[in-house]
């Protein structure tokens, strides 16, 4: 006997912290957390630095990224980039890539879905 | 010292046949308690693992097990670690049997990962396996995560999308002979290479199956009289590393795994290449590489693959059962089912086909969540 059962989860999720960085995304700009000891610059923003730190303060980066590597398939356009002026890399969603490019600058994503989005730019 | 006295795995597969976890959580638990010779009052600890109550549609599901299966009064745990999860709960029955807690543990490791729900929903609820917060929210799918890191490590080492396709064939291959796999498959090259990329360079044939399954175990602190062969369990060793891939110092290596393998050998006090056999964690062709060289197993991790070291005749078998891409991934079993099939082998209990004839003396079930991001390994010392 098999039956079939349906349940909707309607979260209404809270980000505490990390609120700004989301709203940022939603905005179209880049919140990285400097370390306030080593300076690193984490992005996505990491609570505590790998330098042990939970000092940190938020700065805006300006968006522009430097391809590293795209994987693309039936999952979808993704790559590994770096933020100009992060220390990090981030993984992001591509948007209108065609493979050849070397740089992208982030958008501004949906308010209900807030992601890591670039599209490509020229100029660095 | 702790000792396998039973152990088993149901089939691997997608079920058709209406039969449901529990069922398939009961056949393992019956197997193994025949294989141990035990009562089932003689066990006082029941470890269970399962990735997700969004599989099972079952919250706190290891209460309901262990009315199934008519234990009463004992101690329960669950553990999870995703992918991981089935390998944890070996290291929490070790654990509670060295601290003398129990005597007997049953751990059963089980997950219906296929025909539950939807692949689409899976493959959703799998997005939220890593950060829900970045990976979760950009919808980034565990083959993209993965093929981003293995193409940064194919650049370091020169793999090739040719060593995929040959691991992949060669797991395959090893699964023909397991009746309990998922994937029997015979595999030429051109029909890999031809099969569809899903996240470049992982085509969907270079994928572990989402499957449906149980394994277990039962460990016990001394030898009983009827099965002076039971291998022992000598070391665990389990560590993270970053979930971000991003925010990681090496990017396309596993170095959570290696970690975990520094403690389990220092547990064991034996160094990697004494290990005769191995079970990895090959969710992807190319995962099985980094696995191999992150654990220490070869010192030329390429060229002992290209040699043929690692296939079932070889020095170094891996992934005799056809690993996950093989055998398959019901999660939360998967690691069990690891630790169970190394048990079996070094007992020289395994499948006809399969059974190494010259049984090594030790040998390592490996297995992580994530990206990499959580390891937990462990080392089985034969007693033949």
């Amino acid at each position: 006997m098999k039956i079939s059962k349906k349940i909707e989860l309607n979260y209404n999720i809270s980000f505490g912290k990390m609120s700004k960085w989301l709203t940022g995304l939603t905005e179209g700009f880049a919140l990285a957390l400097k370390c306030s000891l080593c300076e690193k610059v984490s992005f996505p923003p990491q609570k505590i630095c790998t330098c042990g730190s939970y000092k940190n303060s938020w700065i805006k980066l300006s968006g522009v990224a430097e391809i590293v590597t795209i994987t693309s398939g039936l999952d979808g356009n993704y790559g590994l980039v770096k933020f100009e002026g992060a220390s990090t890399l981030t993984v992001v969603k591509l948007n209108n890539f065609k493979g050849t490019e070397t740089f992208g600058k982030i958008l501004k994503s949906s308010s209900q879905n807030p992601s890591i989005i670039i599209t490509p730019t020229e100029v660095k | 010292m702790v000792y396998v006295i039973g152990c088993h795995l149901t089939e691997f597969n997608r079920r058709k046949d209406g039969s449901s976890y529990r069922d398939w959580v009961c056949e393992t638990f019956e197997a193994s308690l025949a294989m141990s010779s035990l009562e089932r009052k003689d066990i006082d600890t029941l470890i269970i693992s399962n990735e997700s109550d969004f599989f099972t549609f079952q919250l706190n599901p290891s209460t309901v097990i262990a009315d199934d299966l008519g234990l009463h009064k004992v101690e329960i745990v669950r553990v999870e670690g995703g992918g991981a999860s089935g390998q944890l709960a070996v290291h929490q029955g070790v654990k509670s049997i060295l601290s003398k807690k129990s005597q007997y543990v049953a751990i059963i490791g089980f997950d219906p990962s296929a025909s539950y729900l939807p692949s689409e929903t899976v493959k959703q609820l799998y997005s939220n396996s890593f950060d829900s917060l970045t990976d979760g929210m950009n919808g980034v799918t565990a083959t993209a995560l993965y093929a981003l890191s293995i193409q940064l490590f194919m650049k370091k080492t020169g793999l090739n999308e040719t060593d995929l396709a040959n691991a992949t064939i060669n797991n395959r291959n090893n699964a023909l002979h397991n009746p309990s796999a998922h994937l029997k498959l015979k595999h030429n090259q051109q029909e890999i290479f031809a099969s569809p990329v899903i996240s470049s360079p992982y085509r969907r044939l270079h994928c572990s199956p989402l499957s449906d399954g149980a394994a277990s175990l039962i460990l016990s602190n001394k030898k009983p009289l009827n099965r002076i062969s039971a291998p022992n369990i000598i070391g665990i060793g389990s560590a993270n590393d970053m979930v971000n891939l991003g925010a990681r110092d090496d990017i396309g290596e596993f170095v959570s795994k290696k970690e975990a393998m520094k403690k389990a050998s220092s547990m064991a006090g034996i160094r990697a290449n004494e290990i005769g056999f191995a079970e990895v964690y090959d969710a992807y062709a190319g995962a099985q590489f980094q696995a191999i060289k992150a654990l220490g197993l070869s010192s030329d991790f390429l060229k002992d693959f290209r040699d043929g070291h690692f296939s079932l005749d070889g020095k170094l078998p891996i992934n005799i059962s056809g690993g996950l891409m093989g055998q398959g991934a019901p999660v939360g079993a998967t690691g069990v089912g690891q630790t169970a099939t190394c048990a079996m082998l070094l007992e020289g209990k395994y499948h006809k086909n399969l059974q190494i004839k010259n049984i090594p003396k030790f040998a390592l079930a490996d297995t992580h969540g994530g990206v990499g991001t959580l390891s937990a390994v462990s080392i089985l010392k034969s007693n033949i």
